[in-house]
């Protein structure tokens, strides 16, 4: 098994900072001392480039560009996620109350249209139904506004959700209709 | 290693008699500074900047940037760019400031936003516009003692250049903080995220690398 110095042995016998044991090995090693020697060299021939001074008058110039864009950042409207998270937070939580009150209904399409009772929904209170608790739980910190736009359904939506029913659920959402006007 | 800028910002606002910015950063000036922000520590510095006072940010950027813009000019190779991109890690550094837990130097951490903001750069803008020998054979004085010598030690800086920025980012961030900055390995690891032994690692690789890719040239 060889004992060549690590990586970062390299860079500590760079540094003069490598442990005695191991600089008894570096002494005996011609390979690792070629390897560092090439290290070296290649460090002090980047060393040597110089990148070139900018001008004294540059720097006040450069601080006061700086000063200028973070004025800038400072009077900029806050970003979309900053400046709109009261409302997204408002409107997810709009949305997960609206999929859970939807998935802890009874579902119609499971039941025959005819074995409905029709007065199912309509009867039962809905302070008695827990899924009311956790909707109210959830909704009570949120304003109007901000979930207004969330739950109000668009122009048309209600006609396409129409077209997408089937004929046995239409008949069934015909029923319920007439029971909930009185006919 | 903590700079101590939770204990400045008591210091700062005791001195001051100012307690309600603390709670709430930028939200009131200081009508009555007590303190001399030219000769105020890193810490210190932070904590006035948190309590509202512009000009603690100043005095941060006329305390570090130069050492950031050399930090930009090592990744793009122009002026011009360099002091677009040192605007724009000062920018960033001012957004930030709020969060900066003081677990590092303000130096480190400010190392850490421009290596960051260098490394986005330099991946947005490839291929790398490069300064070719030929162009720095041009800017060679020709009154120098020895003007062939000065042509072939520039075009061997120019491929030098080159070979720096094409090393694996992490390789090329280590070996320009550690060559042209002067950071300490625990710098350099506080400000890539790491070790200090894959620091020493990385610099090694890197300068490995260079003398592969050179001895090609």
């Amino acid at each position: 098994m060889t004992n060549h110095l690590r990586p970062d042995e390299f860079v500590d016998a760079m540094d003069g900072a490598l442990s005695r044991a191991r600089g008894a090995h570096l002494e005996n090693c011609a390979e690792c001392r070629a390897e560092l020697d090439g290290l070296v060299s290649m460090q002090h021939e980047a060393h040597a480039d110089d990148a070139p001074e900018p001008s004294p008058l540059f720097w006040d110039h450069f601080s006061t560009r700086v000063r200028e864009a973070t004025a800038r950042e400072k009077s900029a409207p806050e970003s979309w996620w900053r400046a709109g998270w009261q409302p997204i937070a408002a409107l997810t939580v709009a949305a997960a109350a609206v999929v859970l009150m939807l998935q802890m209904r009874p579902t119609p399409s499971v039941v025959s249209p005819a074995m409905v009772p029709v007065t199912s929904t309509a009867e039962a209170g809905v302070e008695d139904d827990g899924s009311w608790d956790i909707v109210m739980g959830l909704a009570s910190g949120i304003a109007w506004d901000d979930i207004r736009d969330a739950v109000t359904p668009a122009a048309g939506a209600a006609d396409a959700a129409i077209e997408e029913l089937t004929g046995a659920q239409r008949e069934a959402l015909v029923r319920l209709l007439k029971q909930e006007i009185g006919e | 290693m903590r700079s101590g800028v939770g204990a400045a910002a008591l210091a700062w606002t005791v001195a001051s008699g100012h307690t309600s910015s603390m709670v709430k950063p930028h939200s009131t000036r200081v009508t009555e500074p007590e303190i001399d922000l030219s000769t105020a520590d890193e810490a210190t510095l932070v904590a006035a900047f948190r309590a509202g006072r512009a000009e603690a940010f100043d005095e941060i950027v006329t305390r570090h940037r130069k050492q950031i813009y050399q930090l930009c000019y090592r990744f793009v190779r122009n002026h011009e760019d360099a002091s677009d991109l040192a605007q724009d890690v000062f920018v960033r550094a001012f957004k930030g400031l709020q969060r900066f837990k003081g677990d590092s130097s303000l130096t480190t951490w400010l190392y850490r936003v421009g290596v960051n903001a260098c490394l986005n750069r330099v991946a947005a803008k490839k291929p790398l516009v490069l300064e070719a020998p030929m162009e720095a054979a041009e800017r060679v004085d020709p009154t120098a003692v020895d003007p062939l010598q000065a042509v072939l030690q520039h075009e061997r800086a120019a491929a030098v250049r080159e070979a720096i920025a094409r090393l694996p980012p992490k390789q090329r961030a280590t070996l320009v903080l550690r060559i042209y900055q002067e950071c300490s390995h625990e710098e350099i690891a506080a400000a890539l995220g790491g070790t200090v032994g894959a620091a020493k690692a990385n610099l090694f690789h890197a300068l490995g690398n260079l003398r592969r890719a050179l001895s090609r040239t």
